[in-house]
Parts: structure tokens; C-alpha cells; sequence
């Protein structure tokens, strides 16, 4: 197979797809989707946390005094990239919430048949 | 930036056992700097592989610490949890030969238990989904690095387009897009997906530390003669790295059947400066002659094909190793080596299908790897430690 864009072999083959994404856990689907949301609202927290030590590292390795940090008003144009960057965060913490109407099955369903490993 | 080579080799033969040091992926992808705060006196490890940028490196080293969490602590609760239902029900929680599946529903309903594997599969599906996304969107940098290393070392790589995929290898085990054989850049995720995984399980791994650990484990044949050595299912490589690193002067190969992973392999050894040749042979019929190997090892393959795979690659192994040479699969305990079959350990292995897509898993482990090698020829020794805390320990030698 080739890539996409015809440029590169890929050396890929067809596959066996699994699909968990639908996969029901408590009763009512909503707070699956509650749940997925935390736990990506924990990675993107962290991530925000990990990223700003990475910066006051670098500002106070450079000389730079971390109360221009607290002082710093953002441009006319940062304000509106941000706002962009601000709702693809919400999306991706929140987007599951929205597949809350969707039909899931009980997760293992029509596995009784599996090997137990004995 | 310090010589890879040096690197990787210094961190994976140090008596310290580096891999006991943390990783730190944010910081390192952020800046290069030395990934982790290694104890006073230690070499601190790097990431020679890089994340794309700050952010999912951040989010990835959320999802090692949230893993950790979840299989340590979090499981520890749950399996408390489990045992108090097993003990409502009158049925004692370390007796073996209890069916699991009459009992299944009362499990899963119960919240805690249900929370437990909610927050798995969530972080696995984010884990997995991120590495694929942004790994995704350079996609073409990751083309590129794979082309120069085949055009610069052509000799080192074998691919197969033409390849005959058989079903078992096709599958998307651990819920990675595509599996090891539908995605370009399988080898990519596969390795940041294996250092968030070891990092969870075992501290760390990102400079193979944990794999060079295994390949110190190979026991020697008899005559101590190692000039040409094999790891079978190579994967990301890592396994076939630390042979040559322990046998500089031996030829070593890597076979795998999937192409994205054996390119991914031969990108990043001829990264490190690491000669090894990797080739997309299927295990079962690798097209090595007879006698031709001293040393035949695999991590972590068997227990990802199925019974009748396993047989023929067994097999192959005893055609393509010389009378004396040493066969090593490091794998998952089964037989006589095996954990107890608890309904607690019935349960975390079911979810280890059902949410995990571990497909041949618990076919794997209804057999006894051991005496299934020694019916081959071999002649089988299950009595030395195992390679590294949670693996069976099989060392099987051909009859001269």
C-alpha cells in the first residue's frame, strides 16, 4: 500500500478492527462519558502544569523574572488564536459527552465462551 | 547532545540498573535536557526519540502516571472490592477452579469495579488515541526518517511487500489503530505506547534499560560460541538491540511480520549506531538455514499469536538453531510457572481481552509453553530466575 498522499510505500496490510469505544460500564451511557472526561481533563491539566515548569525553567534560565508572567497582556491576535486553542480543549475534554444518546452494549458481551486461562 | 551509542550503552549495562530511574517525558521532549533526575552520582537517562512537542509529551506522561495508578493502587482496592462479592456469595477468593463467568454481571455492576475498568480503557483509548493523532500529523517527517535509513544502510533491512498476513497477526492488540500491521508509523506508537507501559509497570524503559536487562539474561551455550543470534518477533527492536549490545562481535537479526515495526526498528538502531540486521519474515517460516543460529531469543511474542503459530514457530526455532545453541523466549508464566487460577486472576485476565484486546492471550496460557518446547526436541531447563520480575523462565537447548 501506498501512502495517502501517493508519496511513500507503507509496508501496511489490512487489519482486524476492535471497537471498545462504545463499550457500557454503568447504566446509563452518560456517565461513561462523564468518566472519559475526567480522566482527559486530568491528562490535559497535567500536561498545562508540565509545559509551565518548562517555561519558567527556560524564562529563569534566560534572566527573565516570572512577574512579566503575571504582568503580560495579550495582543489583539493572541486573544483571538487562543480563543480557537481554548475551544479544541473543550472538544476534547467534553466530546464525549455528546455521544451520550448513542446505543452501547454491556462490555465482554458475547464473550461467556472465552477461555479463562485454565 | 551525548553520543546516542554511549548513551543507550552505558544506561543498559550499568550495574546501577538505571531503569530504576524515572522518566520525565515532558521536560525532556521540551527541551532535550536529561529526561530524568537520576540519583546522586548517576548518569541521568534521555529520551533519544522525541514526543512531537511539549504538550502531548505532557499528556503521555500523564497517562504513564495515571496507568501506574490505576494498575498498583487502584487495583489493589478493586481487587479487594472483588474478593468482599466472591465472599457474599460464600465462595473463598484464593480457591481455584471457580467458574468466573456465572459471576460476571455481580462484578461489573458493582460501581467500583466498573469505575476501575472505565478509567483503564478511558485512559488507554486517550493514550493510544493521542500517540496516533499527533504521531499522525508528522507523518511525513517520520516517512522521511524511516527512507534515509533504508537508503543509507540498504543492506541492514529486508521488506516484503508481497507479504501472506495471516489472520492471528492482524488484530489491534492493546487497542493500537491498526494493530502492528495497518498503520505506517505502527513502530512509532508502539514505542512511545511501550516506554508509557514500562514506565507504569516497572519504572522505566526509555533507553531499552529494562530490555537490555533481558538480553544480559540469554544464558550462554555450552561452548560459549555466540557469532550469529536472532530475536524472533522483534517488534520495536528494542530485544535485538541489547543482543548485539551484549554480543558486539555476533551477527544479530530481527524478524518480524509486520513492516511498519521492522522499518521503525531498523530507523532508530541505525539512530543509535547499532548494526543489526531486521527482516520482515513471518516467525513461522523465517528462511534462515538449518543450524544457522547460536542464540534464538523473543520477548513477549507467543502469547500475541495463536496455538497452532506457536507450534510451527517453535519448531522453526529448533530447524534454524545449531545443535548446542540456546533458545530463550521470555514470555508469560504458563504451566507449571503459572499464577494461581483465582477468580481474581480469571477477572483481570478476561479484562485483559475484553477491553485490551489481548486476543491469544488466554489461549497461550492454557498450555505448558515448557513441555510444548520440550516435545519439539528440546531439551528444557525452567529452573533459573526469570529474565525480569513477572516472565516465565524457559531455557531450552538443541540436542548436539
Amino acid at each position: 500500500m501506498v501512502s495517502q498522499n501517493g508519496k511513500h510505500e507503507t509496508y501496511t496490510t489490512d487489519f482486524l478492527t476492535y471497537d471498545v469505544e462504545k463499550a457500557a460500564f454503568f447504566d446509563h451511557p452518560a456517565i461513561d462519558a462523564l468518566v472519559s472526561s475526567i480522566v482527559a481533563m486530568g491528562s490535559e491539566v497535567w500536561s498545562a502544569q508540565r509545559r509551565i515548569k518548562v517555561l519558567e525553567s527556560v524564562l529563569t534560565s534566560q534572566g527573565i523574572s516570572l512577574e512579566k508572567v503575571n504582568q503580560y497582556k495579550p495582543s489583539a491576535e493572541e486573544e483571538k488564536a487562543w480563543r480557537v486553542q481554548r475551544d479544541q480543549f473543550i472538544k476534547r475534554v467534553y466530546g464525549s459527552l455528546e455521544k451520550t444518546g448513542e446505543a452501547r452494549t454491556q462490555y465482554g458481551a458475547g464473550m461467556d465462551s472465552l477461555r479463562q486461562g485454565d | 547532545m551525548m553520543d546516542r551509542r554511549t548513551l543507550f550503552a552505558g544506561a543498559a549495562y550499568s550495574s546501577t540498573l538505571a531503569w530504576l530511574f524515572g522518566g520525565s517525558r515532558a521536560v525532556a521532549s521540551a527541551s532535550g535536557k536529561p529526561a530524568a533526575d537520576a540519583k546522586a552520582g548517576k548518569t541521568p537517562l534521555e529520551f533519544d526519540e522525541m514526543l512531537p512537542n511539549a504538550d502531548v509529551a505532557g499528556q503521555m506522561d500523564f497517562h504513564a502516571g495515571f496507568l501506574a495508578w490505576s494498575l498498583n493502587d487502584f487495583e489493589k482496592q478493586s481487587t479487594k472490592r472483588l474478593q468482599a462479592i466472591l465472599a457474599e456469595k460464600g465462595i473463598d477468593p484464593k480457591a481455584e477452579n471457580v467458574d468466573l463467568i456465572p459471576l460476571l454481571d455481580d462484578i461489573r455492576n458493582d460501581p467500583l469495579m466498573a469505575l476501575r475498568m472505565r478509567t483503564w480503557l478511558s485512559n488507554q483509548e486517550l493514550m493510544l488515541g493521542g500517540l496516533e493523532e499527533t504521531l499522525g500529523r508528522e507523518s511525513e517527517k517520520y516517512f522521511a526518517e524511516m527512507e534515509a535509513a533504508e537508503a543509507k544502510y540498504p543492506n541492514r533491512i529486508e521488506l516484503n511487500p508481497d507479504m501472506h498476513m495471516p489472520d492471528y497477526a492482524k488484530h489491534e492488540i492493546h487497542l493500537q489503530k491498526g494493530g502492528y500491521v495497518g498503520n505506517p508509523l505502527a513502530g512509532y506508537v508502539n514505542y512511545h505506547y511501550g516506554n508509557i507501559l514500562y514506565e507504569a509497570l516497572f519504572g522505566s524503559n526509555i533507553q531499552d534499560e529494562r530490555i537490555a536487562l533481558m538480553a544480559a539474561a540469554v544464558p550462554l551455550p555450552d561452548d560459549g560460541k555466540v557469532e550469529r543470534a536472532l530475536d524472533m518477533g522483534c517488534g520495536t527492536g528494542r530485544l535485538a538491540y541489547g543482543l548485539k549490545n551484549r554480543f558486539p562481535a555476533a551477527k544479530v537479526s530481527g524478524i518480524d511480520i509486520a513492516g511498519p515495526m521492522v522499518r521503525f526498528s531498523h530507523k532508530r538502531a541505525v539512530d543509535l549506531g547499532i548494526d543489526c540486521f531486521f527482516a520482515q519474515r513471518s516467525a513461522e517460516a523465517t528462511g534462515f538455514p538449518d543450524n544457522h543460529f547460536d542464540v534464538i531469543a523473543s520477548n513477549i511474542l507467543h502469547h500475541e499469536v495463536d496455538a497452532a503459530a506457536t507450534d510451527k514457530i517453535v519448531a522453526e526455532a529448533f530447524r534454524i538453531l545449531r545443535p548446542g545453541g540456546i533458545f530463550y523466549p521470555i514470555d508469560h508464566p504458563t504451566g507449571k510457572q503459572a499464577p494461581k487460577k483465582t477468580v481474581s486472576t480469571k477477572f483481570w485476565a478476561f479484562n485483559d481481552r475484553a477491553i485490551n484486546n489481548e486476543v491469544w492471550r488466554a489461549d497461550f496460557e492454557s498450555r505448558d509453553f515448557g513441555d510444548l518446547i520440550r516435545k519439539v526436541g528440546f531439551v528444557v531447563d525452567e529452573t533459573l530466575p526469570p529474565a525480569v520480575w513477572g516472565t516465565g523462565s524457559i531455557k531450552a537447548v538443541k540436542p548436539a
